[in-house]
Formats: structure tokens, sequence, C-alpha cells
């Protein structure tokens, strides 16, 4: 046989074909010339023999006729499947054009599933998986102190200078340790001044991360010793910003908070170390650093080894793991605290990579919406595999006369195979339009302070996987739909006419699918449903404080860094007086007040205070409090309730008796069934202080968690150099904030006000990963429910058409619509009705994911579950209803005599 | 046989000389052996097997086809036939090959000058 007829009916030409025959030709060759040599008289032995040598070397023939043919063999295979891919591809824009509802159902529902995944996994991409933008990436740790005391258990406590020195000696697996701190800075040159977001940073660190400046030069090992000149280095946007990008400014002096610094060098654009979102929000790290100075360390600081206040970073040294790093760090530590009056089994040390520290808070949330949006992925696929199904099943006919023609089974699968990738490219494609613009608006509304989010774009990656997952999904369905259209069923569709009756394995997957689909709806619903009851309950806890009204906003009063605190504070008790005074006169302003750390901003200090009079047997017998520094007018501005006693007044100065108010929960919790007011205490270990007043809980970290036990310490008697300052007005907000500034600048010079907000939006913004959260589940949640009443009436609607004889059978036989209508609906309502049993039971294994997300609502809520199941139900009866009304309506005479 | 009077064959032209066998129709290999014999009246020595690499080269090539079908006497047997693209090579060798004898023969009777006898 030629190879024609074998390319047509595509035979196999298998290898050993090509040498079977091969030896069939030399054979015919010498036996017909050995046959011509004996009729000219030779012995047949004499003919074969001089046959042969006539021929030559047959079995050098052999092989190389075979390679010849093999070759020629497989190029004409490679052709065939390449000009049968044409076909097929042809052939597939033909069909895809036919069955256009068919085409735009399975290409949205694609773009739908790949675009919202991709956008996703390009937010995850961005912040947990890529690197962090350093060079030593992969080396970079943060190191941190633990401590197990019966007040505090911390597994990311700070290091105190003389700690971190000590460390820094002993410590082996380090190549470098750096240390670094907040410090914010004003700068007075030029027109206005301005408040930098600055760290004050080791000399090492920039060569712990790996980063070169831009210009200039890094700190070297001189500038952080205590007494050098001062040094400072200029973020990019900053040089850009307030120098025009002018490299000259390198080797000039700049005045910070008043001093004058030499610029040594400019980091390069995107080098923003230490991001606050990245680190514990204890240490009140900005958002972005633009500008650092050296860290030096005065005798003062090193001998308060108990003051734990300084970050440390550090690059492994190559072959050190994390977990190494870690124990040489704990041991140390261990053996260390008796230097600073602690316990070695009380204090240890902790060693993170930057890059988990980095994601550390989002973790959990991100990789549940990405959960999430995995589910709504499932749910396209099996919708599109659903309509394939169906689409191939009416289509039995079709490949029935293909196969009778003589396409093989492979010819067959490579059919469907291609239309379904075909189907599969062009919905990832869409999908990809989508993500591109699902990730831009994404990036929009994401919650404030979420880490890296500077990070974030559609990657390539991320690309990749979309189509991979697109294409393995249109193969898979294709081959499927292909080995339930198995030889001998399609014969039997051919005679059939393509009717097929419901029960085949084909039918059965179809509804397996739809009640698949239910299922992961309704846990996407459900895990909807719980975020939004979490955050409606959330939205009405009362934070203690009364947010209408009011504005909050960061005043930074002049500090000198390297100069000593507890020297510095009455200064700050005058200007923080005055500012108050000047606030006041303001138009319209009702209450004026400063706070340290401003309520719902995730911020807290803590200490331990003991009672005068009550000797503590064990040290975890002492009250351990949050502490707040707030001047007289701040309950006022806030609207916290005074409950008992009286608030600080202008009189609490430095030259009165100490005093202090506290919280009811702190009173509830240390002086329970007694009157806390006039009891004494001693905080910082210093002189003994009068409670005189107990006011309203707040709820400082966050809404969802109560209030802490708190102490409020008047700002006249210890004074910060940072507040919040809350002004409850009348006035328009916009129109107070320039008056605002205004003040700030009169009351002393070097003072900046900045980040003014309404405490609405303080409140708000406390609760925007939240919302982010759920107003993500919740589009996802909407998107599974459409596909899956898309797929549900898919499934009935076929189910009708495939039934319309049997239904014209009921119809003739004295049926009434409603019966036929109850039948189809009932049939929705069944394959909803087991996706609920299979959800529901997925959902309650799975709800343990979903615990830290909620608020005050169990994982496994009945009143949820119910709610939703009916809601899947009414959908269900919804989308049943389209095809069970078209069944209603079917004419049973048409219907029997008709195809 | 007598080796010495056979003429070994340039590169290149055992190929003209298969095809040309086909002309007339499918055969196989063997009669295209002996046609090449009788033709050059057994003055060109073709080995068999590089008659066989010829046809299966050609093959390769697409310029003749093969099909199994019945020798004379009765047996399976692989005969090969011309495509069109095969009688263009022919024809475009062919013609290649008489101007090239031409001028060689040319080249081989002038005289001292140049010119054609």
């Amino acid at each position: 046989m030629s190879d024609e007829p074998r390319r047509i009916f595509r035979l196999s030409s298998a290898r050993n074909s090509v040498e079977r025959d091969v030896d069939d030709e030399i054979r015919f060759h010498i036996d017909t010339r050995s046959q011509e040599l004996e009729r000219d008289g030779m012995t047949p032995a004499a003919a074969q023999e001089q046959a042969r040598r006539e021929f030559g070397d047959a079995i050098a023939a052999r092989s190389e006729l075979a390679a010849i043919d093999r070759h020629r063999v497989s190029r004409a295979a490679r052709g065939d499947w390449w000009s049968g891919l044409r076909q097929d591809v042809r052939f597939a824009v033909r069909s895809l054009g036919r069955a256009r509802g068919f085409a735009v159902a399975a290409l949205l529902t694609l773009a739908l599933g790949i675009g919202a995944a991709t956008a996703m996994l390009s937010v995850v991409d961005g912040i947990l998986l890529s690197p962090l933008p350093y060079p030593n990436h992969d080396r970079v740790v943060l190191v941190w102190t633990t401590a197990r005391l019966p007040e505090i258990q911390s597994d990311e406590l700070p290091f105190s200078a003389g700690n971190f020195l000590s460390l820094r000696d002993r410590a082996r697996s380090f190549d470098g340790l750096a240390a670094f701190r907040s410090s914010r800075l004003t700068i007075t040159d030029g027109a206005e001044p301005e408040q930098l977001p600055g760290a004050r940073v080791s000399a090492r660190l920039f060569e712990v991360l790996g980063v070169r400046p831009l210009l200039g030069r890094t700190f070297d090992a001189t500038d952080d010793e205590p007494g050098a000149a001062r040094a400072t280095i200029l973020g990019y946007g900053l040089w850009q910003r307030r120098f025009g990008g002018d490299p000259s400014v390198v080797g000039r002096a700049v005045h910070l908070n008043g001093a004058s610094y030499t610029v040594v060098g400019i980091m390069p654009r995107g080098f923003d170390f230490p991001r606050g979102a990245e680190l514990p929000g204890g240490l009140q790290f900005p958002a972005q650093t633009e500008i650092w100075t050296p860290l030096a360390f005065t005798p003062r600081d090193l001998q308060q080894r108990g003051t734990l206040n300084i970050a440390v970073a550090g690059s492994l040294r190559p072959g050190v793991t994390a977990a190494q790093a870690r124990d040489e760090v704990d041991r140390i530590m261990h053996a260390m605290a008796p230097e600073f009056g602690g316990k070695p089994e009380e204090w240890g040390g902790n060693v993170v990579r930057m890059q988990e520290a980095a994601t550390q808070a989002v973790r959990g949330g991100l990789l549940l919406l990405l959960g999430a949006v995995g589910l709504v992925l499932l749910v396209a696929c099996t919708n599109v595999s659903n309509l394939l199904l169906v689409r191939t099943a009416s289509r039995q006919r079709e490949l029935a006369v293909r196969a009778a023609l003589g396409a093989g089974r492979g010819r067959l699968v490579r059919q469907l195979v291609s239309e379904n990738v075909l189907l599969a490219l062009l919905g990832a494609g869409l999908g990809v339009l989508l993500a591109a613009w699902a990730t831009r608006a994404l990036t929009g509304i994401l919650p404030p302070g979420l880490p890296r989010a500077e990070d974030i774009a559609v990657s390539w990656r991320v690309l990749l996987a979309a189509f991979a997952v697109a294409v393995a999904t249109g193969s898979a369905f294709g081959y499927a739909a292909v080995l339930h259209a198995s030889p001998s069923g399609l014969a039997g569709s051919l005679r059939d006419g393509g009717r097929t009756a419901g029960g085949t394995p084909h039918a059965r997957l179809r509804r397996g699918l739809v009640v698949g689909e239910v299922a992961l709806s309704l846990m996407l619903l459900v895990g909807g449903a719980l975020l939004l009851e979490s955050f409606i309950r959330l939205q009405r806890v009362p934070p203690g404080f009364d947010p209408d009204g009011a504005i909050a906003a960061t005043v930074s009063l002049p500090a000198d860094p390297d100069a000593d605190f507890i020297a510095q504070q009455p200064r700050w008790a005058d200007i923080g007086a005055t500012l108050v005074e000047r606030v006041r006169a303001i138009p319209g302003v009702r209450a004026v007040g400063l706070i340290s750390s401003l309520p719902l901003t995730g911020a807290m200090e803590a200490t331990t205070v003991s009672v005068v009079g009550r000797p503590a047997a064990d040290p975890s017998d002492r009250p351990h409090l949050q502490y707040q520094i707030a001047s007289p007018g701040y309950f006022a501005a806030m609207g916290i309730p005074v409950m008992r006693g009286r608030t600080f007044d202008s009189h609490d100065d430095l030259n009165a008796p100490r005093v202090v108010m506290i919280s009811a929960a702190a009173a509830a919790k240390y002086w329970p069934g007694r009157d806390a007011i006039g009891e004494r205490i001693r905080i910082f270990d210093t002189t003994a202080t009068e409670i005189v007043g107990i006011v309203g809980d707040v709820r400082q970290l966050s809404l969802s968690e109560p209030a802490e036990p708190t102490l409020y310490i008047p700002a006249a008697q210890f004074a910060y150099p940072v507040y919040s300052l809350v002004v409850r007005s009348s006035a328009d907000p916009a129109s107070l904030t320039q008056a605002l500034r205004d003040a700030a600048r009169q009351s002393v010079p070097g003072t900046t006000l900045t980040d003014v907000r309404t405490l609405d939006a303080v409140f708000a913004e406390s609760l925007a990963q939240r919302r982010f959260a759920m107003l993500l589940v919740g589009c996802f949640a909407a998107a599974a429910l459409l596909l899956a009443a898309v797929g549900l009436y898919g499934v009935i609607a076929y189910g009708v058409s495939q039934r319309v004889h049997e239904i014209g059978i009921r119809l003739a036989l004295g049926a009434r619509a409603a019966d036929v209508q109850r039948l189809v609906i009932r049939e929705g309502v069944t394959l909803t009705l087991a996706g609920l049993v299979v959800g529901a039971a997925a959902a309650v294994a799975l709800s343990g994911l979903l615990r830290r997300q909620l608020y005050e609502v169990s994982p496994a809520d009945p009143a949820t579950y119910v709610a939703i199941g009916a809601l899947l139900v009414v959908v269900a009866v919804a989308a049943s209803w389209v095809p069970a009304w078209r069944a209603s309506r079917v004419e049973p005479v048409k219907a029997l005599r008709g195809e | 046989m007598t080796q010495s009077q056979e003429l070994d064959l340039l590169q290149g032209t055992l190929d003209v000389l298969v095809l040309r066998s086909l002309i007339w129709g499918p055969r196989h290999g063997y009669a295209v052996a002996r046609w090449i014999k009788t033709a050059s009246a057994g003055a060109l020595g073709v080995e068999d097997r590089a008659l066989y690499v010829a046809l299966h080269r050609l093959e390769d090539r697409g310029w003749v086809t093969s099909e199994w079908g019945l020798s004379e006497n009765n047996r399976k047997a692989k005969f090969y036939r011309l495509t069109s693209a095969g009688r263009g090579q022919l024809r475009a060798e062919s013609a290649r090959w008489s101007r090239y004898a031409a001028a060689i023969a040319r080249v081989l009777t002038a005289s001292e000058e140049g010119a054609p006898a």
C-alpha cells in the first residue's frame, strides 16, 4: 500500500513495517535475478550466489534504505500533523461561529474566572512571592528579642542599644548586623518646613541590605561613632522634590531639627527601607523612609539595657540558615539576660527572614482571598466543562458520522481538543485583558498599610500560569468528551438519530458538575455572608469615643534625637500647651486635646506598674497597663466619658503632685470592688502617682479587640515630642486644616502638623482591610452564583431538549402543563439540594480557615447556612423556570412525529 | 562479466537514469536495473544496491512514489512511479545533461585554436 491511503485512513506506519518492506524488496530482486540465471542454465545454488554478489552488501543496503524510508515517513507524519492542525483550527473557528451562544457563554465564563484569578494572583505574587527589592533579599533577616515574662510574651521585641552591641560582638551567624529606629526629622531649608519620615541607622545597614547609593556614599564606620560630624543620606523622592534632583546637593549642608547635617549620598529610586507596613506596628516606622541619619549611642543609651527601642537587621553568612542563626541568637540572649537584670529562661532571641516578616500580617488574609478566587476559577472551569459536555452530547451525531467516514478516535480527540484549546486561549486572552484592568482597580482599592503594595503588577509568571490553566482545562475536557463518545455509543447515536436519554455516564457527569458548582458557590456565598455579618457587627461596636464632628492630625514638636529625652520634656510640655491654646482660639473649636497614640490605629505602649501599699508577691500580680500621654482637653475632644473623679487640668504640671487617670477596664481588673480613686501607683518605678479619675474604655488596637486596661499620664508631667492632635469643632474640617497648620507654625518654629483627617476616616480606615476582604469575597461569591445559575440553566435546558419526545408523550397522555413544569423544576431543585449538602459539608470542614477573619460570628453559623441555601434554591428555581415553561409548551403531536 | 569495459557513473547521473526508466509507467526495482543495463548495452556498471538507494532517495524527495503490486512472475513487488514533480525534474536534468555532454564533446573535438571542428 502506498502512503496515500495510509495517510487518508490514518493507518500506522510502524517502524518495523519499514524494515519489513525493505527486506521484501531486496528479496524480490535477488530471487528474480537468480531465477533468470537459472533459466540461463545455472544451478539454483550458484544462481543465488551470483545474484547476491551482483546486488552488493545486502545488510548495509537494508539499513541504508530503511533509514531513508524512516526519514520520509516521519517527515510525512509531521507534515500531516501540521496540516491537520491548520484544518482543525479552521474547523474549530467555523463550528464555534455556528454555536455562537455557547461560544459567548464559555468565553465570558473563562474570561471571568481567569481574569479574577490572574488579578488576585498578581496581588499575591507582588506581596508574598516576589523578592524584596534589596540585592541581599535572600539573606536579609530581622533579629528580635523574645520575652517570656508574666506580663509580656512576645517574639518580636526590639533590642536595647547595649544588648545590640553585645549581640553584635558575639554572634557568628551574620556577615553584618545593623540597628535602626524611626526618627521624624523636620527640614527647614527652603520655603516651607516639612516633617520627613526618617530613620536613624547603623552605618552598616546599607551593606547588610546590599544597596548602593545613586550618588555620593553611604555612611562609613566613623559616621555612627558618638561625636562624629553630622551626616545624612537623602532618598530619591525627597531629593527630587526638595532639591530638584540637583547632584551638587551632595556635600552641602541641610538643616534638620535645627541642626546642620552634611548630605553624603543620595539613594536610588525605590529604596525606602524601613517601610512601616513590613515591621511591627509598635515601632512606629513611617510607611516609607525618605531620609537617613547615623544611629550613634550615647552613654545613657548604653546604660539603659532594659529600654528596648531599636530594630535590628542582619545578613546571614553564606551557608547559614535562619533557623541556625535563631538558635545562636537565642543562646546568646539567654546568656546575656543577667547582664540586664533578667532571668535567662525569660529572655531569648528570634531571627526571621525579612521576606516572611514583611508579609506575615497579611499572609492569612491574602491566602484566604486567593483560595476564594481559586474557587471562582474552579466554578468557571466546571461551568465551561459542562457547556462543553452539553455541546459534545448534542454533537454525537456529527461525531458518529465523522467516525463512520473513517476518522480514528485520535483524530476526533484532536479535533475536540483543538476546539476547546482555541476556546480556552481566547477566553484566557480576554481574561488577561480583564486581569490587567482588575489589577489596576484592585491596587486602587487596596486597604492602606498593606505591605509592598507598590510591588504589585501583572507579572509574566502569573500570565503564563493563567494560560497553562486555560490550555490544561481545554485539553482535559476535550479529551473527556471523546472518552464518553465511545465508538459503540457513536454507532448507537447514528441509529437513534442523536437522541439520548438521561442516565448515561455522560449525563451523570454533567449533573455531577452542576452539583459541584452549586457546592462551590455555597462555600463562597457562606464565606462572603459571614464576612459581611462580621463587618456589620464591627461597625456597630462602640469604639468608646465619638467620631462625629472631630478631626485628628499628627503634630511633631522640635526634638533633637541625640539629646537626652528627659531633659527635653519640659520644653515639649510648654510647646504642647501653647499649641493647644492656639488651636482653641480658632473660631468654632469646642475642645482640643493631645494624645500619644490615636485609638484604632494599632499603636500602643504598655508598662507594668506597682500599687503603693499593695506589695505583689509575684511580679505577675502587678498591673500591666497600656499607657497614653494625654493633655487635659483630650477626653472632651474625643467624647470619652469621665465616669468618676476628674480629668487633668492646667494645674497638673511639673510643679504639682503626679497624677494619672485610668480606664474603666483597668479599674475593674485591678481594683475590683474597690474605689481606685485616690489609690497611688508607681509608673516606670518613679514617684508615687495618684489616680484622680476613671474614664470610659476605648478600643485602641482595633474594633475587634476588646479595650485593654489603660493608664493616662498628663502631657504636662511626661511630655512626648510627637502627638495626635484631636479637635472637636463645628467648623468644616477642610477649612480647619489651614488654620491648624498656621497655629502649629506660630506656636514654635519647627513644629509641624500633618495627616489631617476626620475621626470618621480613622474609624473607617481601621476597618479597611476587612472591607477589602469582604468586598472581594462578595464579588467572587456573586460571580460564582451567576456562573452556577448559568450552569444549572444550561443543564436543565439541555435535558428538556433531549426529552421533548418523552414530554410529548406525557402531554398526550393527559399531563397538564403545571405537571411538566414541576417535573423540570424538580430536577433543578434536586441537583441544587445535592450541591447544598456537599457544599455545606465542605464549608463546615474549611470554616476554621475563616475563623480569624470573623468577629462574633461562628464560622458554622446555622442561620447563614440556611439563608444562603434558601437563596440558592430560589436561584435554582429561577434558572429552571425558563426551560420548564418551554417544556410545558411542547406540542404533543409535533414532538411525537418529529425529531 | 568484463569489469574493465564498464564506465563508472558520474555523481548524480544515476538519478536521471532511474527517473528516465520510469517514464513508460510503474516498474519495480529489478526492472529498472534491467532497463538501465539493456539501454546502455551493458556499458554502464550500476551496482544494484546503489540503484535501490537512488530509488529510495528519489521517493524521499517526492519525485517517485511506491506501491506494492504483483510482478510478472506473480510475486509481491514494490513498484515505483514518477510523480509530476519527478517528471519535471527529469526534464530539467535531461536538458542539463544533453548540454553538458554536447559541451564536453565540443571541447574534446576542438582544434588547437579552440574553434569547433
